[in-house]
C-alpha cells in the first residue's frame, strides 16, 4: 500500500466514524475495552457482560446464544481417566469436541490429537508417534493409540507464562482461558509440553448457524482471531453435572471422569485399581489426565 | 492484573502523600497540638495490647499452621486401596480437603434397552411348536447368520432356556430377565467387578447424578464378542496441506 492510499483510506474512514455517530458512540465497545478481570467481576456484572456479549455474538453469527458463568462446584476437582489398552484411535472423541466446543473447521483447529506408537519396546516414543494415520479400519494389529488433550496441570507452566493473566486454573482444578483477555502473545503455545493450546490464526469458520448456541464464558464461546484456545474438560457441560462430550462420544468407552476427591468416583477407582500413569510426569506439571491399563493388551 | 495494578495506583499515592498509607497509620502525625498526656497513656496500652496479640498469632500459626501437612500425612497412610506415592494420594494431600464419599450404587443408572436386531424376539414366537433339540450342529435352515464364535464347544443352550425360550438361563439353571450382565459376569468376573464400578463398558449422562448404562451386548455381540473394527475418522490436515493465502 502507498501513501497516496493510505492517507485516502484514512480520511474516508475518518468521515465515516463521523458520519455515523451511532456507530462512534455504540457504548459497548467502552465497556469490552474496560471490562474487568472475570475473577474480580460480581454477579451483575457478569450478567450484564454475558449479555453484551450475546447480543455482539448474535449479530456477528446470526445465531441465539446462551454464554453462562457457572461457578465451580465446591469440594470438586475433576479428573481424567483414558484407558489406553481400550482405545481403538477411531477419533471419534476429536470431531465430537469440535462440535461440542466450536472450534474453526476451516482452519481446522482439534483440541484431540490422537498418536499412533508401534507396539514395541520403544513405547511411547513421541518422535515416532503419528497424528495422520489413516487406515480403513482401526484398530490396526501391532499398533496401540494414544489420545492427547489438555491434561489440567496442578502446576500448569502456562499460567506462568501469560503475561496479561488471561488463563488460569479455576478451584474446580481446570485450566482455562478469558478470551477476551487473550492478547494472542502464545507464550502459552511455547510453554505448554503437551501441545494442548491452540491458536486462532483467522475467525473461527463453521457452516453457518452451526455453532452449539449452549456455552460457558470460560469454555466454549466462538473465539475471536488471534486468541489461544484449549480444552477445558466441557466446563458448560461438567459444571452442570454432564459428562463431557468427548466421554459420550467414545465407542469403545475408553475414557472415565470424575470428582477426583470422591474415593468413589469412577476416575479414583481407576487410579486405585489400575496401572496409572501421567505423561510427561518427570516436568512436575502434576496432570490431572491419567492414562491406565483396564486390561492385559493384546493383539 | 487488577488486584495488581490496585496495588501499584495505592503505592503511587503512598509516595505522594505519606499520611495516607497504611505503612505509616500505626502512629499519628506528632505535631498534633492536642497531644495530651492521657492520649500517651493510651498509645502505650495500645502498644500493649498489639505486642500480646502478636504474641497469641504466633502461637496460633505455630500450632494451627503446621497441622494440615501432618494431617494429610496420615490421612495419605490409612486411606484404604491408595499406595502412598500413587498419584491420587499425592493430589488427596495437595487439596488437604476430601469430599464426602458418594456411594456408587447411589446414582440412579438407566438401562439402555439392549439392540435387538428386528423380528427376531419373542424367540417363542416359533419355538413354542418345536421340538428342543440339544445336540450341536450346524444350523443351516434359520439362524444362519449367526455365528458362534465366543467359547470352543459352546452351543446355544449355555445361555438359552430350552424350557422358556423367551428366557436366558445362568449356569445353576436360574432364569434371569432384564440382567444379561450377571449371565456374562459368571465367567468374566474381573470384567463384571470394573462394569458395576462404571470403569468396563460405557456411560453417559451425568457424573454426579443420573447415569445410562450400555450393556454388554451394545459393544460385544454375545455369539461373536470381540469388539468389531471400525474406520476412523478423517485426519487432522498437514500443515503442509493447509490453506495459506
Amino acid at each position: 500500500m502507498d501513501r497516496r492510499t493510505f492517507l485516502t483510506g484514512a480520511a474516508l474512514g475518518l468521515s465515516g466514524a463521523i458520519l455515523r455517530p451511532d456507530k462512534l458512540l455504540d457504548l459497548s465497545i467502552l465497556e469490552g475495552f474496560f471490562q474487568k478481570h472475570f475473577t474480580e467481576m460480581n454477579e451483575t456484572e457478569l450478567k450484564a457482560m454475558t449479555l453484551r456479549l450475546e447480543h455482539n455474538y448474535a449479530e456477528k453469527y446470526h445465531q441465539k446464544f446462551k454464554i453462562g458463568h457457572e461457578k465451580p462446584i465446591p469440594g470438586v476437582v475433576f479428573g481424567y481417566g483414558l484407558d489406553l489398552s481400550r482405545c481403538i484411535g477411531c477419533r471419534r472423541c476429536v470431531y465430537a469436541c469440535v462440535q461440542e466446543n466450536n472450534q474453526s473447521v476451516d482452519p481446522e483447529i482439534h483440541w484431540i490429537t490422537v498418536l499412533r506408537f508401534k507396539r514395541d519396546e520403544k513405547g511411547i516414543e513421541f518422535d515416532e508417534g503419528d497424528r495422520y494415520y489413516h487406515p480403513d479400519q482401526v484398530p490396526e494389529p501391532g499398533y496401540f493409540y494414544m489420545p492427547v488433550q489438555c491434561q489440567q496441570c496442578e502446576n500448569p507452566p502456562c499460567v506462568k507464562a501469560c503475561p496479561t493473566q488471561a488463563t488460569w486454573k479455576e478451584p474446580d482444578g481446570i485450566v482455562v482461558v478469558d478470551y477476551d483477555w487473550c492478547i494472542g502473545c502464545r507464550y502459552c503455545m511455547a510453554a505448554c509440553p503437551y501441545e494442548a493450546r491452540h491458536f486462532n490464526w483467522a475467525e473461527p469458520n463453521r457452516r453457518p448457524q452451526q455453532f452449539n448456541p449452549d456455552t460457558h464464558y470460560l469454555g466454549n464461546r466462538p473465539r475471536y482471531k488471534g486468541v489461544v484456545e484449549k480444552c477445558t474438560f466441557c466446563v458448560q457441560r461438567t459444571r452442570k453435572g454432564r459428562y463431557p462430550a468427548c466421554v459420550e462420544a467414545c465407542p469403545v468407552g475408553a475414557r472415565k471422569f470424575g470428582n477426583l476427591l470422591d474415593p468413589n468416583s469412577e476416575i479414583s477407582y481407576a487410579i486405585k485399581t489400575k496401572r496409572v500413569f501421567r505423561l510427561k510426569d518427570n516436568l512436575n506439571t502434576e496432570p490431572k489426565f491419567f492414562y491406565f491399563f483396564g486390561y492385559e493388551m493384546k493383539d | 492484573m487488577g488486584a495488581r495494578r490496585g496495588s501499584r495506583a495505592r503505592l503511587s499515592k503512598e509516595l505522594l502523600d505519606p499520611s495516607q498509607s497504611i505503612f505509616f497509620r500505626t502512629s499519628p502525625p506528632l505535631s498534633s497540638k492536642e497531644h495530651s498526656q492521657p492520649e500517651m497513656k493510651r498509645h502505650k496500652s495500645n502498644k500493649a495490647i498489639l505486642t500480646l496479640l502478636c504474641l497469641v498469632g504466633f502461637f496460633v500459626i505455630s500450632t494451627v499452621g503446621c497441622r494440615p501437612v501432618s494431617v494429610s500425612h496420615e490421612e495419605t497412610s490409612h486411606s484404604e486401596g491408595a499406595v502412598s506415592g500413587s498419584p491420587l494420594a499425592r493430589f488427596q494431600a495437595l487439596f488437604l480437603k476430601s469430599a464426602e464419599p458418594s456411594d456408587p450404587d447411589a446414582f440412579k443408572k438407566i438401562l439402555i434397552p439392549p439392540p435387538f436386531p428386528p423380528r427376531v424376539f419373542p424367540c417363542s414366537k416359533c419355538h413354542k411348536y418345536m421340538p428342543v433339540n440339544l445336540k450341536p450342529r450346524k444350523l443351516v435352515k434359520n439362524h444362519a447368520e449367526i455365528v458362534l464364535r465366543h467359547r470352543p464347544g459352546g452351543w446355544c443352550f449355555d445361555c438359552h432356556s430350552p424350557t422358556d425360550r423367551d428366557k436366558i438361563r445362568l449356569a445353576n439353571g436360574q432364569l434371569i430377565g432384564d440382567e444379561f450382565y450377571a449371565l456374562c459376569g459368571q465367567c468374566h468376573g474381573t470384567v463384571y467387578r470394573d462394569f458395576k464400578r462404571g470403569l468396563h463398558g460405557k456411560r453417559t449422562g451425568m457424573w454426579n447424578g443420573e447415569k445410562r448404562q450400555y450393556r454388554c451386548v451394545h459393544c460385544h455381540s454375545p455369539h461373536d464378542p470381540h469388539f468389531k473394527p471400525l474406520s476412523p475418522l478423517p485426519p487432522p490436515v498437514r500443515p503442509q496441506e493447509l490453506n495459506r493465502e
